[in-house]
């Protein structure tokens, strides 16, 4: 039993990379122009929203626990900033940002104070966010004018590279040193390992459960921020795809979805594959709709492998 | 019809070994029809685990099993119930949504299937009717059991017993009750031995019971067991509760486990921690007592004296209703968790895979978790560093059997305790509270471990140990409190050349 553990656990964590390399060779050899330098940018602009909001979607799924709200997240906080960005320009993200945050401090707020597993209370946050989101908009896209949050990601903060780029190496390299270097990011392994023997080692468990949500919160505002600028307008359900892929890109990185287990640079590859898988389809020439059944199927595959069945009870 | 004294069940020679602990060892015991047959033994010495050997849930390494004089091997749980043995569990065995009577036939539906391979539940209703009526237990059939009080519920688990016996047509089940009088009220115990007492003429009872007093007064004969052996038999019109407790206890007691040797009797007069009249509303009441600097301060009684909720409460896991906790001469405003922790006081739970370790973090991190927040670096990060220094330092000093980096699940209990109980000392605290700091770990390791609680002591820590183990009460602590439902019934002086023996303080618990 030990060896099949060991095996699988080998498996867990280098299919990712394996599958990775597999994939790109695959529709490297089909379409030669698929690692184009023109296509590798298209590939880095599409995943580049997913890549922010998979970041704090880690801190959350490292712990145990589900933000289902961050793709209605996405929309909410777009269309804040296109609202304001008439008044405000380019900080106008920082309203979306911030919106974001206050939506992620309220689920974190629910899931300690109300007891009620996190799905059910972001689930519930994300059909109501929805609902704010068609109300502010008025059913219709809000179309972005101003060029300081059209530049947001348009535009190049350091030199040459666009800020579509740099905006998601940010995040990644944030997210790292934050869960691998500090105390916080220590405790979020404990807590999803053993949330009561954590908190029986004085650890304020609630407290670190807020902030992770308010992460979570706070890289869905930035990542409809992007999206916004990127498509010039705030649309309804905008982000919607966002939330399965960025749970996908977690788990099949190998992050595990019991929590203890997992981090941020696995999610990268996670988001990677499903970038390179998703465009690889485009160029197959399948519609959206067939890469939806797609990504659904890959994602079940990936969990099936990754769960640890022995620590399977339930997802906090 | 009775046929009382005739042998009925009989257990020969039957051993069961679990990892690392021999549970059981050639164990015999005869249960003869229509009696009620007592258990004892200290916590430990195999009575549940004998009485669950019976039931069909573990099944026995070695050694002969005969019902009704025909050689019995059940596979399950559910074979036993349908070869006329059922057993009523510690916590109740009850699906709480289900009715009546669908936890009555849960499993045996097939006796039920109508026409059209339908459940015939009008014919389940009506024969647990029947016998709701017959065994005088007032309760609806048709409503969830969730509904019914306690004494209800257990009822009718020991009602299931005769319905599925009579299911499969046998006339006199054997039930096994383990401690079933664990949670109940005094009028609810009475209420429950009158009803074992009149069913008794139909069935054969075999009962495990802290309560000594309610052994001796309702069973027809008790068997002991000591350390999964036979200890005796003992008949309760002749002998007396002293009796049979010194038989549950056996040996005479041995000062050198304990490290009684280098126990320390000069204590400091400053308090390290003190409770004011501690109440909690049905675990215990008006409970005070004073931790000296570096002492060990024992708490016993029996399982459910409140001690354990106690030890909780001090912590901050749960809250107490009213009273005081002193850390130092300081009053605690509110004493949760993460303020205790400030306070330098850690706890070590008894249940060590649900609230000690965490099981797949490794060893590493494990015994760093309540440092993390303050093993900084020059930036406020976690200094990883200063981190594998005290892992290092912490699993040489502990003899830890392992790696740093070994996931925690993999170290055998003993090493997995040392890992908890390293945790808080590399936290360097002033207090720790140990609930049964050696549950279920086997008899080298504990003896490492009194050997570090004594080396803590000695380096200025005070301890608060919350133990069911008698020996382990008295042969660790300098001085010993006594719990009884609720309440602290004896406070005593247990130095170096004073300890008292087990029957001085089994007293105060019965």
């Amino acid at each position: 039993m030990a060896s099949t553990s060991n095996t699988n656990n080998r498996l867990v964590k280098y299919l990712p990379f394996i599958l990775l390399i597999a994939v790109s060779v695959f529709f490297g050899i089909l379409y030669p122009t698929f690692f184009s330098i023109k296509n590798v940018f298209n590939l880095i602009r599409q995943m580049s929203f997913l890549m922010i909001v998979s970041m704090g979607m880690t801190f959350i799924i490292l712990m145990g626990s589900i933000d289902a709200s961050v793709g209605a997240n996405v929309t909410f906080s777009g269309v804040i900033a296109a609202l304001l960005g008439p008044v405000f320009g380019v900080w106008a993200v920082l309203f979306g940002v911030l919106a974001g945050a206050l939506v992620g401090l309220l689920n974190g707020a629910l899931v300690i104070k109300v007891k009620v597993p996190s799905f059910l209370v972001t689930l519930a946050i994300m059909g109501a966010l929805d609902g704010a989101a068609l109300l502010l908009m008025n059913s219709s896209p809000i179309n972005i004018h101003d060029e300081g949050l059209l530049n947001f990601s348009n535009g190049t903060l350091l030199g040459n590279f666009p800020n579509v780029c740099l905006i998601p190496i940010i995040i990644v390299l944030v997210s790292y040193f934050i869960i691998s270097q500090t105390a916080f990011g220590r405790s979020l392994y404990a807590i999803g390992g053993n949330e009561q023997a954590t908190l029986y080692s004085g650890i304020n468990v609630r407290f670190m459960q807020l902030i992770a949500f308010v992460i979570s919160g706070a890289t869905a505002g930035l990542a409809g921020c992007l999206q916004a600028s990127m498509f010039e307008a705030a649309c309804p359900y905008m982000g919607e795809d966002i939330l399965m892929n960025a749970i996908a890109a977690v788990v099949i990185g190998g992050t595990q979805l019991s929590g203890g287990v997992g981090g941020p640079l696995r999610t990268v590859f996670g988001v990677v594959l499903i970038a390179v898988i998703s465009s690889g389809m485009n160029f197959m020439g399948l519609e959206p709709a067939t890469r939806q059944i797609v990504t659904g199927i890959i994602m079940i595959l990936a969990v099936s492998v990754n769960i640890d069945r022995s620590k399977m009870a339930y997802v906090k | 019809m009775s046929n009382k004294g005739e042998i009925f069940f009989e257990i020969e020679n039957v051993s069961k070994q679990f990892p690392g602990v021999q549970a059981l060892e050639n164990v015999d015991i005869k249960i003869k029809k229509n009696e009620i047959l007592g258990l004892a033994g200290e916590n430990g010495a195999g009575k549940s685990t004998m009485m669950k050997i019976i039931a069909g849930v573990y099944y026995r390494d070695n050694g002969y099993m005969r019902f009704n004089g025909e050689d019995y091997n059940p596979k399950n749980y559910r074979e036993a119930t349908s070869m006329g043995i059922s057993m009523v569990f510690q916590e109740q065995n009850l699906v709480p949504n289900l009715f009546g009577y669908e936890n009555i036939f849960l499993s045996h539906e097939e006796h039920f299937i109508g026409k059209n391979r339908v459940l015939n539940k009008k014919k389940m209703i009506e024969r647990t009717h029947h016998h709701f009526d017959q065994f005088g237990l007032d309760a609806n059939p048709t409503k969830p059991v969730a509904s019914y009080s306690f004494h209800q519920r257990q009822l009718l688990e020991i009602l299931r017993a005769f319905i599925i016996s009579e299911l499969y047509g046998i006339d006199s089940p054997l039930i096994l009750l383990d401690e079933p009088t664990a949670a109940l009220s005094e009028k609810e115990r009475e209420l429950l031995f009158s009803k074992i007492a009149e069913y008794s003429s139909r069935a054969t009872f075999c009962l495990i019971s802290h309560r000594l007093s309610e052994m001796m007064t309702h069973c027809d004969r008790i068997v002991v067991l000591k350390d999964g052996r036979n200890a005796g038999e003992v008949d309760p019109r002749e002998a007396s509760v002293k009796d049979l407790h010194s038989m549950m206890v056996g040996r005479e007691f041995s000062g050198d486990t304990y490290q009684v040797s280098v126990q320390k009797d000069e204590l400091s007069e400053k308090n390290a921690l003190a409770v004011e009249n501690l109440n909690h509303a049905g675990r215990y009441e008006d409970v005070s007592f004073s931790l000296k600097r570096g002492e060990i301060l024992g708490i016993g009684g029996l399982v459910g004296c409140g001690k354990k909720e106690l030890g909780k409460d001090v912590y901050g896991i749960e809250e107490f209703d009213s009273g005081r906790v002193y850390v130092g001469d300081s009053p605690v405003d509110k004493v949760t968790i993460p303020s205790m922790v400030k306070r330098k006081i850690g706890y070590i739970p008894a249940e060590r895979k649900g609230f000690g370790i965490i099981e797949y973090l490794p060893v590493g991190w494990n015994l760093t978790l309540p440092s993390i927040f303050i093993l900084k670096s020059r930036i406020g990060t976690l200094s990883k560093e200063k981190e594998k220094r005290m892992i290092e330092k912490y699993i040489d000093e502990f003899s830890i059997k392992a790696k740093a980096g070994d996931m925690c699940f993999s170290l055998s209990g003993g090493n997995q305790q040392k890992v908890v109980l390293a945790k808080w000392i590399a936290r360097k605290l002033d207090i720790l509270i140990l609930d049964n700091p050696t549950r279920g770990i086997d008899v080298g390791a504990k003896e490492e471990i009194y050997s570090l609680m004594r080396a803590i002591v000695r380096e200025g820590v005070s301890i608060i140990m919350i133990t069911d183990d008698l020996l382990e009460l008295i042969g660790l602590s300098n001085r010993i409190i006594i719990m009884k439902e609720g309440k602290i019934t004896n406070q005593r002086e247990a130095g170096k050349d004073n300890k008292p023996t087990e029957k001085e303080l089994v007293q105060y618990m019965v």
